[in-house]
């Protein structure tokens, strides 16, 4: 039997190597998705570790207890020892010691800490030299950051002490890398702080002063030290180990850690637990590219080998005749076609494994080794006995057929009941996985790959339909004298074997279009997320004494308004309560970028939420503000401590702050004197209150006039006449009751009722209130109502919702806008919220210095294309891209179809035409007839798009976090979807032009011409 | 006027399979060819039929030298060949429209020829169905019938009662007979000694020799 197989193959050479080709192809499919797994998996765990918080890449074991001395090496203490025996195998371990203390020099003092950390001075640039070991004679030696330098007023040599003791600088460090784990994030070189201009050189004062191993002190009790020891998770460590093993691991090492007394805290669990949702969601995305591959395959194997079978027909009957029994003429068909298999599986590992190479240098975020591995063996081998099976079953119709039927040179028109059952199975298959995928939650199973088996139910019906249309059409223009057309349509029409053909080129068609337009929706939801997300090109978080502050810096550095905006936004409450972003809303349309997801656009939000206010602010420039006040009259003898106070609240650049005036109030027209040194340069009055312990009476308060100064030159800020114009102040508070004393000494009177509250007093209506904002539609107030939110400050309060938006900058679909100016003054204190920078695309190169030096400290950054790139390297993007590079293949796979069937036929189809044209056919008339085809799947390649866009696309995962804020959208870019579309129609149009070029030159050598 | 002069005829490089063959077809007359298995009547017939090209001497059209198959087409050279040339994916009727359209019949007045020269043939029950689902003998009608169709001014036909019973093949010759009274010059490859006696002129072949038997 051995000697008839190889004697078969040695007969069929290009039909076993077409079939070794075909299933090397499947095989590689089948490998090129777990080695892309594989290596993506690598990438996502080392783009997660560049993007992890400084405490998820490390475990801190630290000694229970502190010890007398300097921070010394620990290397051979009991504390390493113990270490070193819980530190699971793979992680990097950085020893360490540490002391708290104050450091003192020439210049000043810093609180900061002295710090023993093994390869320190690896990681820095140093002007001067790194500390060494010392002795007892010698003063223990530090290196200092260039902040720390500067605040203590030391240089290389100077001495300083810290915790008292003194040391000495032998070098003055910076950072080579401030984003190095090592440095732990702020823990070692700590962020600035705002209020005072800064440079561009990370850290800040309090940076860690680094000291080496110094000998014992004199005295050790001065200074206690408690030693450390980072346990670092490694690139090697993430590819080599599975994230549950590695999840145990931590957990068994901070359990024992803490019965150690070692308190080890970590949060490199949800790192773990980011990795495996990213591999989990890569390995599920790259399901329907793998699978579209693996069944492309498998189908264009079925097609070309049913085809090369189909010629064989006679040959199968002939041998049947002569008494060869049929199952030995099975026996012969698999070892002809399980020798091609089994070599396909070394080759398609190696094709798998380069094509995933290929596809890695091109796709993945990060450095990826493609290695070989069992998984790849065994998807390899899945490939492989899939592409046999197909080969089988491509010829069981003929291997099962009954003599007569093999001896017929056409196959019978109509398939029978294995091709109905097989589009049934199709279409179940197809019904199950959309039903499954749009069930909701996470997909899985045949969910994952409900697109591809949609697309081929749809394609096998259209393809049956296209089929019955072809032959009608043909036979009809046949009669009708159409010749050329009519008999390219019956030569396709009418052989069976067209019909998976037109099916394998109208999946490929419709999963190229469907991955494509998943790629170019996914790149439009990214672009709009990042937008929406990020709220402007750029967006700088900062540090600032004040949202004043904040204000006022922007402004500054931007006195146009063309490229900054200040905001400040609050996060969502764990209530529910929405969150809110305040704006300076004069430059929000200069700054943010817009987006039509909003609904709204900026001039409007800014025209709503910021109304000329009722009053101008107060502004007090001076030291001292002097309040002219008059009462009626009242016994201060019989009040004792109750006498009523007068507290005034401005808000600076340095916050708000209420200040209580001296003397208590005395009955009578007086003078009150209050220290506001805030207010040099410039402070406003937020609100002056009368407070009293009781209401024992009614009390009438006039504030007759408010001036400003230094206390020789003062300027009157506001006359009594201003007092008296009511439109400027509101209550400080919902019951406080005033109003305007006229006559010849007009002012502003304060009622407080005897049983009333203790506390009355008047804000200066500087913004308008309740606060107008702009709320998104989800939240739910109508247009006009009154919204609770919590202010920028922390505390609860209404605002009057002046208009509604579908979605807002940074918030997305849930939140509200206001202005930032006028939430300040009516801000009673606190700070709440981050502050951030808005930039816009246009702010030039030099404007993080320009913020630096008006006190902003720049904290981190993130850019509208940072994000959306962040989103491009998350794993549904990655298998997106997967799926895209399988559908390109499937376009190959489709054309190498295309030319298999025609391979296999042509003898027949040119022998036929060959005949026609000796009756006269005239040459024009010689066609290939496999525009059908092609014309066909371009057409139904559209349709089956459109109906697996509708039944599986809101299934497709684009984002790792599950859905984004921002309305994706329905449709993805014609334009963008047809650079792809058109060369694959033009790429099979071709393929068959040139075919149909082949059988016509054949036939031309055939009849003589 | 179809004639062979001198004509030597062979595939490739291989010894010629006819030599010095000179005859003439005569319009109005039926030419048996007859000779044994391999004696080159098919060869002979498909030199006639401008499939292949004499290596020595001329095969001519009322005095043209014969250039190929498309120029005996134009010729109306219309030959029936020994396998019957048809398209096995085509229909019966099909078949015969495809070739009365490329000769310039118009598509209705085909569709009645075909009709009619299939219901001469007894295949009018047979009209729709595929080549491949006729039995031999209805094919090598149908090939037949195709051949009558195109009503040529010479018709080759290669052993085309091989696989007729005595009915069809008696109805088949009486076609061909018709043929030649109508005017057109019949030349007929056959086995069959009786039907060669029945034709006006007979040219045997022997070893790639012609010995005329009657003329």
């Amino acid at each position: 039997m051995l000697t008839v197989i190889w004697g078969a193959i040695a007969a069929r050479r290009a039909q076993a190597l077409a079939v070794l080709l075909l299933a090397v192809l499947a095989s590689a499919a089948a490998a090129a998705a777990p080695s892309y797994v594989a290596a993506a998996g690598q990438a996502l765990a080392r783009y997660e570790m560049s993007t992890a918080e400084p405490n998820e890449l490390r475990i801190r074991l630290a000694e229970g207890a502190e010890y007398p001395g300097l921070p010394t090496d620990p290397t051979r203490t009991v504390f390493t020892s113990t270490v070193m025996r819980l530190t699971p195998a793979g992680f990097d371990v950085v020893l360490g010691a540490q002391s708290g203390g104050v450091a003192a020099g020439r210049a000043g003092e810093v609180t900061s800490s002295l710090i023993f950390r093994a390869g320190v001075c690896e990681r820095v640039a140093v002007a001067g030299a790194c500390p060494r070991s010392t002795s007892r004679d010698q003063l223990p030696e530090v290196m200092v950051s260039t902040h720390t330098a500067a605040r203590l007023g030391v240089a290389v040599g100077d001495r300083f002490t810290f915790a008292a003791v003194p040391v000495r600088v032998t070098g003055i460090y910076r950072p080579l890398d401030v984003t190095d784990p090592f440095w732990l994030g702020g823990e070692l070189i700590r962020p600035a702080t705002g209020g005072t201009p800064g440079t561009s050189i990370p850290g800040s004062a309090e940076d860690a002063i680094f000291i080496a191993e110094a000998a014992p002190l004199p005295d050790d009790d001065v200074i206690l030290h408690r030693s450390t020891a980072d346990l670092y998770v490694t690139e090697k460590l993430l590819d080599t180990r599975s994230m549950p093993e590695l999840r145990a691991a931590v957990m068994k090492l901070q359990r024992e850690g803490n019965r150690e007394g070692f308190g080890a805290g970590t949060t490199t669990t949800s790192l773990f637990d980011r990795i495996e949702r990213q591999r989990a969601q890569l390995a599920d995305g790259v399901t329907l590219g793998a699978g579209l591959l693996v069944l492309l395959c498998w189908l264009v194997l079925f097609v070309a080998v049913g085809s090369a079978a189909d010629q064989r027909r006679p040959e199968q009957g002939l041998l049947l005749l002569r008494g060869v029994q049929r199952r030995r003429l099975w026996a012969l068909a698999i070892g002809e076609h399980a020798v091609p298999a089994l070599v396909a599986i070394p080759l398609g590992c190696l094709g798998g494994v380069a094509a995933a190479t290929l596809l890695a240098a091109h796709t993945l975020p990060a450095r990826a080794d493609v290695t070989l591995d069992a998984n790849v063996v065994a998807f390899a081998a899945i490939g492989a006995a899939g592409a046999l099976a197909a080969v089988l079953l491509a010829q069981a119709r003929m291997l099962s057929a009954p003599v007569v039927d093999l001896l017929r040179r056409v196959p019978a028109r109509v398939r029978g009941w294995r091709a109905t059952i097989g589009d049934v199975v199709a279409v179940s298959i197809a019904a199950a996985a959309v039903v499954q995928l749009r069930s909701g939650g996470s997909p899985s199973g045949l969910a994952l790959v409900a697109p591809v088996a949609g697309a081929l139910a749809a394609a096998v019906l259209l393809a049956r339909v296209a089929m019955l249309a072809g032959a009608a059409v043909g036979a009809a223009l046949l009669a009708r004298g159409r010749t050329a057309v009519g008999l390219a349509l019956v030569q396709v029409a009418r052989q069976p074997r067209f019909r998976p053909l037109i099916a394998l080129l109208t999946v490929a068609v419709a999963m190229l279009a469907f991955t494509a337009s998943m790629n170019e929706l996914a790149s439009a939801a990214y672009r709009d997320r990042a937008v929406v997300e990020v709220g402007a090109a750029r967006v700088v978080e900062v540090d600032a004494t004040s949202r004043s502050h904040l204000l006022t810096a922007v402004r500054k550095a931007d006195p146009e308004g063309r490229f900054a905006m200040a905001a400040v936004v609050t996060n969502r409450l764990p209530d529910g309560g929405a969150p809110v972003l305040a704006v300076d809303s004069a430059r929000l349309a200069a700054v943010a970028a817009p987006h039509p997801s909003y609904g709204v656009s900026f001039a409007d939000i800014t025209r709503a939420i910021r109304p000329d206010p009722p009053g101008e602010p107060v502004l007090l420039r001076g030291r001292l503000l002097t309040v002219v006040l008059s009462t009626t009259s009242f016994d201060t003898e019989a009040l004792g401590g109750n006498v009523p106070r007068l507290a005034v609240t401005v808000s600076s650049a340095d916050g708000t702050r209420v200040v209580t005036a001296r003397p208590d109030i005395r009955p009578g027209r007086d003078e009150y004197v209050v220290q506001v040194p805030e207010c040099v340069p410039q402070c406003r009055l937020v609100k002056m209150e009368v407070v009293a312990q009781v209401s024992w009476q009614n009390l009438a308060v006039h504030f007759e006039e408010l001036r400003s100064g230094d206390g020789s030159a003062d300027t009157v800020v506001l006359t009594g006449t201003q007092f008296a114009d009511l439109k400027r102040w509101r209550g400080s508070r919902s019951d406080s009751e005033f109003s305007a004393r006229g006559g010849a000494s007009p002012a502003l009177s304060l009622q407080m009722m005897e049983g009333g509250p203790p506390t009355a007093g008047i804000s200066v209506a500087d913004s308008p209130f309740p606060l107008p904002v702009y709320l998104t539609r989800s939240v739910g107030t109508p247009l006009g109502g009154a919204h609770p939110h919590e202010g920028v400050d922390g505390s609860p309060t209404k605002a009057r919702v002046e208009g509604v938006a579908d979605a807002l900058p940074h918030l997305g679909g849930a939140g509200l806008i206001v202005d930032l100016e006028y939430a300040d003054r009516i801000a009673v204190s606190g700070q709440s919220g981050t502050k951030e920078v808005w930039l816009a695309a246009t702010a030039p190169a030099d404007v993080l210095d320009r913020l630096r030096a008006q006190g902003l400290a720049i904290l981190g950054e993130r850019t509208i294309t940072g994000v959306r790139q962040d989103f491009d390297r998350q794993a549904p993007a990655l298998a997106l891209r997967f799926n895209l590079f399988a559908a390109l293949a499937g376009v190959l796979i489709g054309a190498a179809g295309l030319i298999a069937m025609a391979a296999a036929e042509q003898r027949t189809r040119v022998t036929m035409l060959v005949a026609l044209r000796r009756q006269g056919l005239p040459p024009r008339a010689v066609r290939g007839g496999y525009g059908l085809p092609v014309a066909v799947a371009a057409v139904s390649g559209g349709l089956v798009t459109l109906v697996i866009w509708l039944l599986t696309r809101s299934g497709q995962r684009l984002f790792s976090d599950g859905r984004s804020p921002v309305p994706i959208p329905e449709w993805p870019d014609i334009d963008r979807l047809l650079v792809f579309a058109v060369p694959t129609v033009a790429l099979f149009a071709l393929t068959a032009v040139v075919l149909g070029r082949v059988i016509a030159a054949s036939v031309r050598r055939r009849s003589g011409r | 006027m179809l004639s062979m002069h001198g004509a030597s005829v062979g595939y490739g490089n291989a010894p010629a399979v006819l030599r010095e063959i000179s005859l003439t077809v005569r319009p109005g007359r039926v030419l048996a060819l007859t000779g044994s298995s391999g004696a080159g009547k098919t060869t002979l017939i498909n030199a006639m039929a401008g499939l292949l090209r004499p290596r020595d001497g001329t095969v001519t059209v009322d005095g043209q030298p014969l250039r190929d198959r498309d120029h005996a087409v134009e010729q109306r050279i219309v030959l029936i060949p020994q396998d019957n040339g048809l398209a096995p994916i085509l229909t019966a009727a099909e078949n015969l429209q495809v070739a009365l359209v490329a000769d310039g019949v118009t598509p209705p007045g085909a569709r009645r020829q075909t009709a009619a020269m299939l219901d001469l043939l007894g295949l009018a029950g047979q009209a729709d169905q595929l080549v491949e689902e006729l039995s031999g003998g209805q094919q090598q009608r149908t090939a037949v019938a195709r051949g009558l169709a195109l009503r040529g001014s010479v018709l080759l036909a290669d052993e085309v009662t091989s696989e007729l019973d005595a009915g069809n093949r008696q109805r088949v010759l009486e076609l061909l007979h018709g043929e030649a009274r109508r005017g057109a010059a019949v030349v007929f490859a056959t086995h069959d000694p009786e039907v060669a006696a029945a034709c006006e002129a007979e040219l045997h072949l022997v070893e790639g020799r012609a010995e005329i038997i009657r003329d």
